[in-house]
């Protein structure tokens, strides 16, 4: 299942979920090529594998189930677009799917531009990592493949700002932490098409 | 209504022997007045939920409030929406061959 091909972003297990619970990942999987870990893949096969289908809608469970799923597909669908590096050695416990793409970070600096990782401590190590290679790397939160679609003409910011709303409702506070810094760093304004309970 | 002046005082019969008990153990003694303000940090963030958070997010966004008591409540999430910014400015910046199916 794993090949070689490694494309410039890379996607950790709880970024692919929370992109994927949104409407917006199906543009994503169109337009972008994106890399991830045999660890990752794991993790979401685990995830799959242990909640349930039928979880109440709205519950974490629902949410992991269903993003899981979803994250799964193209890589599972033999595109040359959803590629999987195999992570070696293979780390574990529960960070592993976020260290895993360090290490491979670590070992191919050069062949990665964009780490994609829901959460700010993993995001600052990798930066930590991208800045000692010296090479051009920069680790951001998965609101930056929403970006990357938007940008391209591939979405309406409607659908964007939508997007972002649905990936808060799903990830809380940490989310909200990035979707707040995404539209701080992009001229976009939402209150157009948001309710204020989302908007800032 | 509590008023800045206000002293925070709440009734700890057993919490002050106990402080006692720690300053005697201690050379220096212990400083009650900052380990409470610092108890009392701790204990207001933990008791706030997700949605707690992006409510006083959202009214210190509206200048409904100020940005000692925000830092107090969301800790170092206001730096992390910052730090959050300047990594996506930086991250459009960066070349994106390769990144797009043709």
């Amino acid at each position: 299942m794993a090949n070689a091909v490694r494309h410039p972003i890379i996607v950790d297990t709880d970024a692919l979920i929370a992109v994927a619970n949104t409407h917006l990942w199906s543009t994503v999987v169109d337009r972008l090529r994106l890399t991830t870990t045999n660890v990752c893949i794991q993790e979401l096969e685990r995830h799959v594998r242990e909640t349930s289908e039928y979880a109440p809608d709205g519950s974490r469970e629902q949410w992991l189930h269903h993003g899981s799923s979803a994250a799964l597909e193209p890589f599972a669908a033999d595109s040359e677009a959803f590629s999987t590096v195999t992570c070696v050695p293979r780390p574990h416990g529960p960070d592993a799917g976020e260290t895993s793409i360090e290490t491979e970070i670590a070992q191919h600096p050069d062949q990665y531009r964009f780490a994609i990782l829901m959460d700010a401590h993993g995001r600052r190590s990798i930066n930590r990592l991208f800045d000692a290679t010296e090479t051009t790397g920069q680790a951001v939160a998965p609101t930056f493949l929403l970006y990357l679609v938007l940008d391209e003409g591939a979405c309406s910011d409607e659908a964007f700002c939508q997007a972002c709303a649905e990936m808060l409702r799903g990830e809380g506070w940490t989310g909200y932490q990035a979707i707040q810094a995404a539209w701080d760093a992009i001229p976009i304004d939402c209150s157009n098409y948001l309710d204020d309970d989302v908007l800032p | 209504m509590a008023t800045n002046d206000d002293k925070i005082q709440f009734r700890g019969h057993a919490e002050k022997a106990a402080s006692q008990v720690v300053d005697e153990l201690r050379l220096g003694g212990i400083n009650v007045s900052e380990l409470a303000r610092q108890g009392l940090t701790e204990k207001l963030r933990e008791t706030l939920s997700e949605e707690e958070k992006i409510t006083l997010h959202q009214r210190y966004e509206r200048g409904d409030l100020s940005e000692e008591v925000a830092e107090i409540l969301l800790g170092d999430g206001l730096d992390e929406i910052e730090r959050e910014r300047e990594a996506f400015e930086a991250a459009t910046d960066i070349d994106r061959t390769g990144v797009y199916r043709e």
